[in-house]
C-alpha cells in the first residue's frame, strides 16, 4: 500500500513539491492536495504581468485541472484545511472533510499584511495576493476607480503600473521618502518615480495613512492621513509586506517562530510534518520569493522519495522591478555605514545611474537604474566575493570588453545560475541543450524549467542558445501551432526562399507533424502564400473556416448571418426595401443594427444563403472576413454636422472602395470622424482618421476587445489621397509583418509604434509597400473577376454546390434492409 | 431496422469539407477523404452542438466551426484534449456504382 501524503496549500511550493515527487516516484504516495483556492497551480508572480495586460489569466495557469486527474492525485480545491490532529495524523477541512496522512506538507504561503487602521476591513480594501484579487482589482479599475495603493516597494508599484494599464487612477503612498527604499537609494528611488509619474502614476511620499473612510455602503469613500491630508478614493490597495500563514502549524502544537520552524531538510518539530515556501523560517530567515521555495520543493520530495540531497541554504538573489520599459537592478548590501563603501556613475543623457557597493575590498552590493546590461556581471562579484584590488575603483564602472555581453556568457563558469527562480546554472542547461538537442527556450524550459518562473532569464537562454548552436538556435519567437516546432518567422522565410505555393508542400518541406495540419496552421498557411505570391498561390478553401468558406458568419445554433455592404453606414430607400423584403421572405428571425453601421440579418440557414443574396442583389459587407474594410465607421461629417471639417462619411466610402476584399492576418476596423468631437470613437480602431480644420490626423494601432489600447498619432496629412496611401502603406506593412489572427495593435506594439510611424512617414518605404499592395489587389480582384464576393460566388456552381447543399434523408426508404 | 438510405453521387460530394445531411433528430455530417473513403458521424457536436458538417478536416478528424473540438471521423470520438468524453454516433457508407449510401436505423 502506497503511503498517504497530505499537501495542504496548492500555491506554487506546494504544486512544485507535488512535481518533484511525481518525477522522482509516481508510485510511492497516495498525494492529496488541500487548497484555499477555487483555481489548479498557477504562477503567482505572473499576476503582475496580467495586471498589465502582458498575459490573460489562462496563461498563468501552470498546472490545469487534467494534471492533478491524469496523475491520480486527489485536489480538494475551494476547502481550506481547518484543522490538523498531529497525533491522529488526520487533517480536517472548512467543509468537514477529513484526510488521513503518513506525511504532511504545509504550504500555506503568506498573508499580505493588512494595516490595521480604522475602516481596513471596508469592503474594497484588498490586497493583492491571488487570481481572485487581480480579477476584482481589475474589475475595478476597469470602471476608471480612483485608486490608492499603500506601499511603495516592488509589488505594489507592479500593481499600481497593473492598475493603470487597466484604466484607474492610481495614488501611491509610501511612508519612506522614496520608493522601493529597501533596495534603492535615494537617486535611484526619484529617477523610477519620475519614469512612473510619467506613466500617469500620482505618489505621496512621506505619508502616514491614519484612516480610511467608508460610505454607508461599507465601501471606500476617501483615505486620511495623519497630517490632515485627504485623498478622494474608492477603493484602497495595501501592499506592505507578508506574514507568514502559521495559524494551522500553530494550533497544531509546531514550533512557530515569524514562520514555521524548519531544519536545513524542510522538517517542522513533528517528524511527520515538513514545511516549505513563504510560510516557513529557517535559521531566522524567512522566504519571500520563489527561488528559495523552490529550492525548498526539491528538498522536501528528495527527503521524501528517499533521494541524496543538498541541506538548504538561503541564496542571494537580485531584485527587479516586472514592470516593461523600467529597466533596474538591485542585489546584496546598498546601505553605505562604516565598512561599507560606494562608487558612483550617472549618465544623466541616457537616464542611467550605476552604484557599486564595496566591502573591505569585495563587492558586496549593486544598484543599478535605467542601464542593466552590467548588473549580471556585479551580481557575479557579488556571489563570488570577488576582490577589486585587480580593478581600478572608478574601472569598475566601465562595461568590460567594450560591453560585449556574449564574451560574458561565454566566460560566465558553468555552475553560474542562470534561472535564479528555479536554480538552474548555465552548465545544466547546456548540458540538456547538447543532450536532448534542443533549439529553443521553450525546449530548454521543458527540460530544465529554466525561464518558466518570472522569465526574467528568457533572454539570456536564448543567448546560450545562440553561443552553442549559432544561426540553427531558434529566435524566441511563439510557434504557430502545435504542428510544428517553428515559428512564424521561420515559416515565412522558408516559403520564401522555396517558394512553395502549397500548403501541402509547406508542411513537407517543414517536417510538419501532422499530414494536414490543423484550424490553427491551415489558415494561416493559406494566408502568407496567398500573401507572399498572390499571383501565383490557388486559394485553398478547404483551409479556410467555416465563415470565410461559406462567406457567412457562423452563429451558436450553425444558421448564419447575412450583412450586405452599406459602405461609410450610408444606406438608400431601394436597399432598405431590398433588406425589408428578403427578411419578410425568408422569415428571418433577428434584425439588427450592428456595430460596424449596418443592418444584419440573423439566423438565415445554410442553404438559404445563396437565395438571399440572389435577392438581396446587393454587395456583401464581409461581416465574416479577416480583410481590410469590413468596417469603416463614419460620423454624418460636415455635410451635415455644423462642427464637421471633413466630409468623414464621404472618405469613409472612398477608403471603403478603395481597398475592399483584400485578405488580412485579422480583422481591420476603421473609423473616420469630422473633427475632433471624435462621434464615431475613432481611437481605438485599427485605422482612425480625425478631420481638422485644413487636414486629417491619422492614428494607427487602436484596439477595443477584451484589450482596449489607445490608438496613437501617425501624422497629419492634407488631402484625401494622402489618407489612402498611408492607409495602404500601413496595411500592406500589417499583412507583411503580422502572425495570422494578430490585430494592428499587436503588431504595432512589438514593433514599436515610433519605428512604424518612422518607416510610414518614409516616402521611398511607404511607395514600396503600395506597389506590393497594387499587386495584392490586382488578384484578389482577379480571382473574384472583379465582382464583388457573394457575386462572384453566385456565378461559383461547383462551390456552390459542394458549399450549401444539405441533402435531406428524413423519413426517406430508399432501399429497405441489407 | 437498418435502412440504406441514398445520399447523393459520389462526383457530387465535396473534398475534404463536409455535407450536411438532415435525418429527423439524427443530423449526420458526410466526409469525403478520396473517392473511395466516405465517412458518416453525426452532425452535433458533443461540446455546444456545433454543426460538425461545416468544420475543417484535417488528417481523419473533423475541427468542430464553434470552438474546435477535435471530433475522429473513424469512431466519433472527441480527440486531443477532449479525448474520453462523450462522442457522436458514426454511421456504416456504402459506395456502389458511384452512389452514396448511409446506414441508419
Ligand atoms: C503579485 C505578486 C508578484 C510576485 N512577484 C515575484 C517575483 O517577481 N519573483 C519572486 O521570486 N517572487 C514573487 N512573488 C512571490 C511568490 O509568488 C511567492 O514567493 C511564492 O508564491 C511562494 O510560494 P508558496 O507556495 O509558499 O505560497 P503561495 O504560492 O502563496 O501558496 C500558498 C497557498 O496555500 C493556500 N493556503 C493557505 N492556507 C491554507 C489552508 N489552511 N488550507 C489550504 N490552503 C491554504 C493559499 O491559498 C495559497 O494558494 C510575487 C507574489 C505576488 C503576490
Ligand atoms: S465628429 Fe465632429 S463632425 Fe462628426 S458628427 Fe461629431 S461633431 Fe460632427
Ligand atoms: S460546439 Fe463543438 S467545439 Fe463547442
Amino acid at each position: 500500500m502506497a503511503e498517504k501524503l497530505v499537501v495542504i496549500g496548492n500555491g506554487m511550493a506546494g504544486v512544485r513539491a507535488v512535481d518533484n515527487i511525481l518525477r522522482a516516484n509516481p508510485d510511492l504516495f497516495e498525494i492529496t492536495v488541500i487548497g484555499a483556492e477555487n483555481y489548479p497551480g498557477y504562477n503567482r508572480i505572473l499576476l503582475s504581468e496580467v495586471l498589465e495586460k502582458e498575459m490573460d489569466w489562462p496563461d498563468i495557469i501552470t498546472n490545469d485541472y487534467d494534471w492533478y486527474t491524469d496523475n491520480q492525485i486527489n485536489l480538494v480545491n475551494d476547502d481550506p484545511a481547518t484543522g490538523i490532529d498531529p497525533v491522529k495524523q488526520v487533517v480536517t477541512t472548512g467543509s468537514g472533510a477529513h484526510f488521513d496522512y503518513d506525511k504532511l506538507i504545509l504550504a500555506t504561503g503568506s498573508m499580505p499584511f493588512i494595516l490595521p487602521v480604522p475602516g481596513h476591513d471596508l469592503k474594497n480594501v484588498v490586497a493583492f495576493r491571488s487570481i481572485e484579487d487581480g480579477k476584482y482589482m481589475q474589475q475595478m479599475a476597469a470602471t476608471g476607480a480612483n485608486i490608492a495603493v499603500i506601499g511603495g516597494g516592488l509589488l505594489g508599484l507592479e500593481a499600481a503600473v497593473g492598475l493603470v494599464d487597466q484604466g484607474a487612477t492610481v495614488s501611491v503612498i509610501e511612508l519612506a521618502p522614496w520608493l522601493m527604499a529597501t533596495q534603492l537609494d535615494e537617486t535611484a528611488g526619484k529617477m523610477l518615480q519620475r519614469d512612473l509619474e510619467a506613466r500617469g502614476l500620482k505618489f505621496y511620499l512621506g505619508k502616514r495613512t491614519k484612516s480610511i473612510l467608508g460610505d454607508d455602503n461599507g465601501q471606500v469613500a476617501g483615505l486620511v492621513f495623519d497630517d490632515g491630508q485627504q485623498l478622494d478614493v474608492t477603493m484602497v490597495v495595501m501592499s506592505l509586506g507578508i506574514r507568514p500563514e502559521t495559524t494551522l502549524a500553530k494550533a497544531a502544537g509546531l514550533n512557530v517562530a515569524r514562520g514555521i520552524t524548519v531544519d536545513s531538510f524542510m522538517r517542522t518539530s513533528d517528524d511527520n510534518i515538513f514545511a516549505i515556501g513563504e510560510c516557513t523560517e529557517f535559521e531566522d530567515q524567512l522566504v519571500g520569493t520563489v527561488a528559495p521555495s523552490y529550492a525548498q520543493a526539491k528538498i522536501v520530495a528528495d527527503v521524501l522519495c528517499g533521494e541524496p540531497t543538498q541541506p538548504f541554504s538561503p541564496v542571494l538573489e537580485t531584485i527587479e522591478l516586472k514592470v516593461p520599459g523600467i529597466d533596474l537592478i538591485s542585489a546584496g548590501q546598498i546601505k553605505e555605514d562604516g565598512d561599507v563603501r560606494s562608487i558612483i556613475a550617472q549618465d544623466g543623457v541616457n537616464h542611467a545611474y550605476k552604484r557599486i557597493f564595496v566591502k573591505d575590498g569585495v563587492v558586496c552590493g549593486e544598484i543599478l537604474y535605467g542601464d542593466v546590461s552590467d548588473g549580471n556581471r556585479y551580481f557575479s562579484m557579488i556571489k563570488r566575493q570577488d576582490e577589486i584590488a585587480q580593478y581600478q575603483a572608478t574601472g569598475l564602472l566601465l562595461t568590460e570588453g567594450g560591453g560585449d555581453s556574449t564574451e560574458d556568457l561565454a566566460s560566465m563558469p558553468l555552475d553560474e545560475i542562470i534561472c535564479g527562480c528555479n536554480g538552474v546554472s548555465k552548465g545544466t542547461i547546456l548540458d540538456a541543450i547538447r543532450e536532448e538537442q534542443l533549439t529553443s527556450v521553450a525546449g530548454v524550459g521543458k527540460a530544465t524549467r529554466a525561464g518558466t518562473s518570472c522569465g526574467k532569464c528568457k533572454p539570456t537562454i536564448e543567448a546560450l542558445l545562440q553561443l552553442e548552436l549559432g544561426d540553427k538556435a531558434q529566435a524566441m519567437t511563439e510557434t504557430m501551432c502545435p504542428c510544428t516546432d517553428l515559428g512564424y518567422d521561420a515559416i515565412i522565410t522558408a516559403i520564401k526562399t522555396n517558394h512553395w505555393l502549397t500548403s501541402a508542400a509547406v508542411r513537407r518541406g517543414l517536417n510538419w507533424r501532422t499530414e494536414e495540419g490543423c484550424d490553427k496552421c491551415r489558415p494561416a498557411l493559406n494566408y502568407y502564400l496567398n500573401m507572399l505570391f498572390p499571383t501565383e498561390h490557388q486559394e485553398e478553401i478547404t483551409a479556410r473556416w467555416a465563415n470565410e468558406r461559406y462567406l457567412a458568419n457562423i452563429q451558436k445554433d450553425g444558421t448564419f448571418s447575412v450583412i450586405p455592404r452599406m459602405a461609410g453606414g450610408k444606406t438608400s430607400p431601394e436597399q432598405l426595401i431590398k433588406i425589408a423584403k428578403v427578411a419578410e421572405k425568408f422569415h428571418v428571425p433577428m434584425i439588427k443594427v450592428v456595430n460596424a453601421q449596418r443592418i444584419g440579418l440573423y439566423g438565415i440557414r445554410k442553404a438559404d444563403l445563396p437565395k438571399v443574396w440572389h435577392d438581396l442583389d446587393m454587395d456583401s459587407g464581409e461581416a465574416y472576413e479577416k480583410t481590410a474594410t469590413r468596417e469603416v465607421k463614419a460620423c454624418v461629417g460636415k455635410n451635415w454636422c455644423r462642427f464637421g471639417t471633413i466630409d468623414s462619411a464621404g472618405l469613409a466610402e472612398l477608403i471603403d472602395r478603395n481597398y475592399v476584399g483584400i485578405d488580412t492576418p485579422h480583422k481591420v476596423k476603421l473609423g473616420v470622424a469630422g473633427c475632433p468631437r471624435n462621434c464615431a470613437e475613432v481611437l481605438t480602431k485599427d485605422f482612425g482618421v480625425i478631420g481638422i480644420e485644413g487636414g486629417y490626423q491619422l492614428y494607427i494601432g487602436g484596439n477595443n476587445g477584451t484589450q482596449v489600447v489607445e490608438a496613437s498619432l501617425l501624422t497629419t496629412v492634407k488631402t484625401e489621397d494622402e489618407v489612402l496611401t498611408y492607409f495602404g502603406a500601413y496595411l500592406q506593412w500589417y499583412r507583411e509583418h503580422a502572425h495570422y489572427g494578430q490585430r494592428t495593435f499587436k503588431v504595432v506594439q512589438n514593433t514599436g509604434v515610433e519605428n512604424v510611424i518612422a518607416m510610414l512617414k518614409d516616402d521611398s518605404q511607404r511607395d514600396a509597400y503600395l506597389e506590393r499592395l497594387a499587386i495584392a489587389k490586382a488578384a484578389y480582384q482577379d480571382y473574384r473577376h472583379g465582382l464583388a464576393p457573394w457575386q462572384a460566388r453566385l456565378q461559383d456552381e461547383e462551390n456552390l454546390k459542394a458549399l450549401y447543399t444539405v441533402v435531406d434523408i428524413t423519413g426517406q426508404t430508399v432501399k429497405e434492409g441489407v | 431496422m437498418t435502412r440504406k438510405a441514398y445520399i447523393a453521387d459520389m462526383a457530387d460530394i465535396p473534398l475534404k469539407m463536409g455535407l450536411e445531411v438532415q435525418n429527423g433528430t439524427q443530423p449526420m455530417a458526410i466526409f469525403k477523404l478520396s473517392d473511395t473513403e466516405v465517412y458518416a458521424i453525426g452532425n452535433i457536436c458533443p461540446h455546444r452542438q456545433g454543426p460538425l458538417a461545416a468544420g475543417m478536416v484535417t488528417g481523419k478528424a473533423v475541427i468542430c466551426p464553434l470552438h474546435s473540438w477535435q471530433i475522429s471521423l473513424l469512431n466519433g470520438e472527441p480527440l486531443l484534449e477532449n479525448a474520453g468524453k462523450a462522442g457522436v454516433p458514426t454511421y456504416e457508407t456504402v459506395i456502389e456504382a458511384g452512389k452514396l449510401y448511409v446506414m441508419v436505423d
